[in-house]
């Protein structure tokens, strides 16, 4: 039962649409589309425009009328349960550090709007806090998913690439700057990383993903791998890095580096729900049995790749977004299908196709 | 341009349409992102690099039938 | 005309494909994923394409006489194709930092036509009012893409909650949003050219005063959500209208909705009315006997991964714009778009010019 001192505040991110005719009163929430439609009597309803953080319950009582008491008090606690409206104070008082809690403000809005639950808000948030993040490679994806997970709250991040910072960077990189140029691509973003959030803990590693390298050494303490290692192959680097995950039971996103696809959707691989590296691996392989390429004419091809920042961003803002969904909706995020997608810069529409767990997968399989 | 004007007879060449994804008798547009194969990588990718590790890889990956899709 | 003298090479990110039909060839570009299959009469034209490297026209002529007339026809369509290009040209490409966006534009544009059209996009001055939420990621998005010149146009400082979005260091708090973007945007390198306005736009004389001063803006981007985008486009697009500036209303999100587009091209394109006439009646059935109950300042959440990919269709649309070529429109006129982000989906929905609008009407062509 709510306290007479409660100021109910009617949620921003909740239209209230009230129905004079017929009493109605329809809850529309924001972020999820979900709707709540309430018989609601006229003195109730005409109390809705003063619950706005100012009058208190015993305020809106009086308002109505003593006489309504605790139907009054019945209303508001029900709106309270449902999270159509909220403390006044619910911000202010949520358990956080005072710096970060004014940086993510906004998110922490966004987040109860999709929870609908001060709680579950304070918990996610709080989780996404004390992630260890991996990210290797610090390209072209690996780059904007790092600028978006410091500003998604993450604040304890690994970086591994052994490249160094090229001028052409300029196309494709976020927080590029010319006096980078030359410097290892994991020191040079632990720099920009610290610049975004001072209190983030960075580590940068200048180190090779292959064959010879032992994933503990890096990885024992991390709890999310994000790969967008290409080289030599996506395939590979994934592979490897899905076997590791399944054994030692860590959170894998493949986000990038798929050659020739300047703008896809990569997939998160949660180790015996989703499926792994090696089952993409065998989907892929029965599609492209046979495939004989032609050699092509020029053999240094470096530089005759093309590519657009807008597209880097795409790929690298929904790898953030799915990382954010399977923290705030584990069963949503599971239920939803794994795949493939792609963003086509010719129309801007997205092709996506399902992969499922293969049974007889040797990594994964049942 | 018009590629109305150019014919097989005349010009040794012409433009045609094709089903979606039937290419070398083979139809993976369905299935694969973007309605093209990740196979383009065999010819887009960078042949020195891919060339050179790739065994290494394929067996330190101990795939079955060698090489990796993805 | 085509040169034929000029050596030429297939394009390194154009692969050739034998189909199941031995005279049918697949040309497919790998960085827009499109193709186009020629029937070839002669499988030595195929050997001959898919070793284009450094050959004229004329040395093949000469070297394959049977060939010659198809040689002739055939090479410079490839060249309009955009699946062969122009070796000096490729060399120019390679030289450049911005070889990435060069070898992307080229799917579209010839290469004889390449460097010219992204001189065009260099060139171009571009108004973006607001360097906020999404701004701050147009305004670097296109800078790193090559374009130059930028009026900048924010009265805020930038704050704390603004971190979690806008592209800021920690350090920027408390500095004029302005002037982090043109730091940022000089790190980037040399022949940037940024003008800084601190002002609100409050109405529609406050744009006027802008463009009156600037005349030589080719593309205004509206990335202003304050108090939302809807409210400042109606204060952009008329002067916009009026001085034929292409006009992009970009950002504005209702939550779980990332709003796209629509790309205003006066005269050509439906504007800015014609898509509020059209919305109108597209709602009209939705809650028609029903009030809303109105609030002031909605403090409505917003997250990272949503700039971003708000961010990255108006950064596709600009380019489209700043080219200047046919070969390469935009796609957002005559339409806006919605990005759910519950299930990654875009939904477009097509708006027409209206014969009878006011400002873009039959009448005023």
């Amino acid at each position: 039962m709510i306290d007479l001192n409660f100021k109910p505040y009617l949620r921003d991110g909740v239209d209230v649409y009230i129905n004079d005719k017929d009493k109605t009163v329809v809850f529309v929430f924001l972020s999820t589309r979900e709707r709540i439609q309430l018989n609601v009597e006229d003195y109730l309803v005409k109390l809705l425009p003063h619950m706005d953080g100012v009058h208190t319950t015993y305020d809106l009582v009086n308002m109505a009328g003593e006489y309504n008491k605790s139907r009054i008090t019945k209303f508001i606690s029900y709106l309270k349960n449902k999270g159509i409206v909220v403390n006044a104070d619910w911000f202010e008082k949520l358990e956080l550090d005072g710096n970060y809690k004014a940086r993510l403000e906004k998110q922490i809005f966004f987040l109860l709007d999709m929870t609908s639950s001060i709680e579950k808000t304070l918990h996610i948030q709080k989780k996404i806090k004390n992630t260890t993040v991996a990210i290797f490679g610090l390209g072209a994806i690996g780059s904007w998913i790092l600028v978006e997970l410091l500003q998604m709250g993450f604040e304890k991040i690994k970086l591994l690439d052994y490249d160094q910072v090229e001028g052409s960077d300029i196309n494709r990189h976020a927080f590029f700057i010319t006096d980078n140029i030359g410097l290892n691509k994991a020191e040079a973003y632990k720099k920009i990383a610290k610049k975004i959030t001072p209190d983030a803990i960075i580590n940068s590693h200048d180190i090779q993903l292959n064959t010879e390298c032992d994933l503990d050494t890096y990885l024992n303490d991390v709890d999310l791998v994000i790969n967008c290692a290409d080289e030599p192959y996506i395939g590979y680097t994934s592979i490897n890095l899905s076997r590791y995950a399944l054994r030692k039971k860590k959170l894998l996103f493949v986000a990038g580096g798929f050659d020739a696809h300047l703008a896809s959707l990569g997939e998160m691989i949660v180790p015996f729900k989703t499926p792994c590296s090696d089952c993409y691996n065998n989907y892929f392989k029965e599609s492209l049995k046979g495939w004989k390429p032609i050699k092509h004419a020029v053999t240094d091809r470096d530089k005759g790749i093309g590519g657009l920042i807008s597209l880097s961003i795409f790929s690298s803002s929904n790898a953030a977004l799915s990382i954010l969904q399977y923290f705030v909706d584990l069963e949503r995020f599971l239920s939803s299908p794994s795949g493939r997608g792609e963003f086509k810069f010719n129309d801007y529409s997205i092709d996506s196709f399902t992969v499922k767990r293969d049974i007889n997968c040797e990594v994964c399989g049942v | 341009m018009d590629s109305k004007k150019f014919t097989i007879e005349e010009h040794g060449f012409e433009e045609v349409k094709i089903e979606k994804g039937m290419v070398n008798g083979m139809a993976y547009t369905g299935d694969c992102s973007g309605g093209r194969s990740d196979c383009c990588t065999r010819t887009c990718s960078r042949d020195g690099n891919f060339a050179a590790s790739e065994k290494g890889w394929e067996q330190f990956l101990k795939i079955e039938g060698g090489q990796v899709q993805y | 005309m085509f040169d034929k003298k000029s050596p030429l090479r297939l394009r390194p990110s154009v692969s050739v494909i034998p189909t199941s039909d031995k005279q049918v060839w697949e040309f497919f570009q790998s960085n827009t994923r499109r193709m186009k299959h020629i029937k070839l009469a002669e499988p030595e034209l195929a050997e001959i394409l898919y070793s284009l490297n450094g050959e004229t026209i004329d040395s093949l002529m000469k070297e394959h006489k049977h060939l010659e007339k198809a040689i002739e026809s055939l090479l410079p369509v490839l060249i309009q194709w955009s699946m062969i290009e122009y070796v000096t040209v490729a060399n120019e490409i390679e030289n450049n930092d911005n070889y990435r966006v060069l070898n992307f534009l080229a799917d579209y544009i010839p290469s004889d036509q390449l460097l010219n059209v992204f001189n065009n996009l260099e060139n171009s001055t571009v108004l973006i009012i607001g360097v906020g939420g999404v701004g701050s990621w147009i305004a670097l998005g296109l800078a790193q893409s090559g374009v130059k010149n930028f009026i900048l146009c924010d009265p805020d400082t930038v704050k704390p909650h603004n971190l979690n979005r806008s592209l800021f260091y920690d350090s920027d708090i408390g500095e004029l949003k302005t002037k982090v973007i043109c730091n940022k945007v000089d790190s980037f390198g040399d022949g940037y050219n940024i003008i800084e306005i601190n002002e609100m736009i409050n109405s529609s004389g406050d744009v006027v005063k802008i463009l009156d001063v600037y005349d030589d803006i080719n593309l205004v981007i509206n990335a202003s959500d304050f108090p939302n985008v809807d409210t400042t486009s109606e204060l952009i697009f008329e002067p916009c209208m009026v001085r034929n500036i292409p006009h992009i209303v970009a950002g504005g999100y209702n939550l779980h909705l990332s709003l796209i587009g629509p790309t205003i091209i006066p005269h050509k394109t439906a504007c800015f009315k014609c898509i509020g006439k059209g919305l109108e009646l597209q709602q009209q059935e939705d809650f028609s006997s029903i009030r809303k109950l109105q609030r002031k300042k909605r403090n409505i959440g917003n997250i990272s991964p949503l700039a971003g990919i708000s961010a990255s269709f108006t950064i596709n649309e600009s380019i489209r714009v700043l080219c200047q070529s046919d070969k390469l429109a935009p796609v957002m006129t005559n339409k806006r778009g919605e990005f759910n982000f519950l299930t990654s989906e875009v939904a477009f929905s097509n708006y027409e010019k209206l014969d009878d609008c006011f400002w873009c009407g039959a009448k005023n062509a």
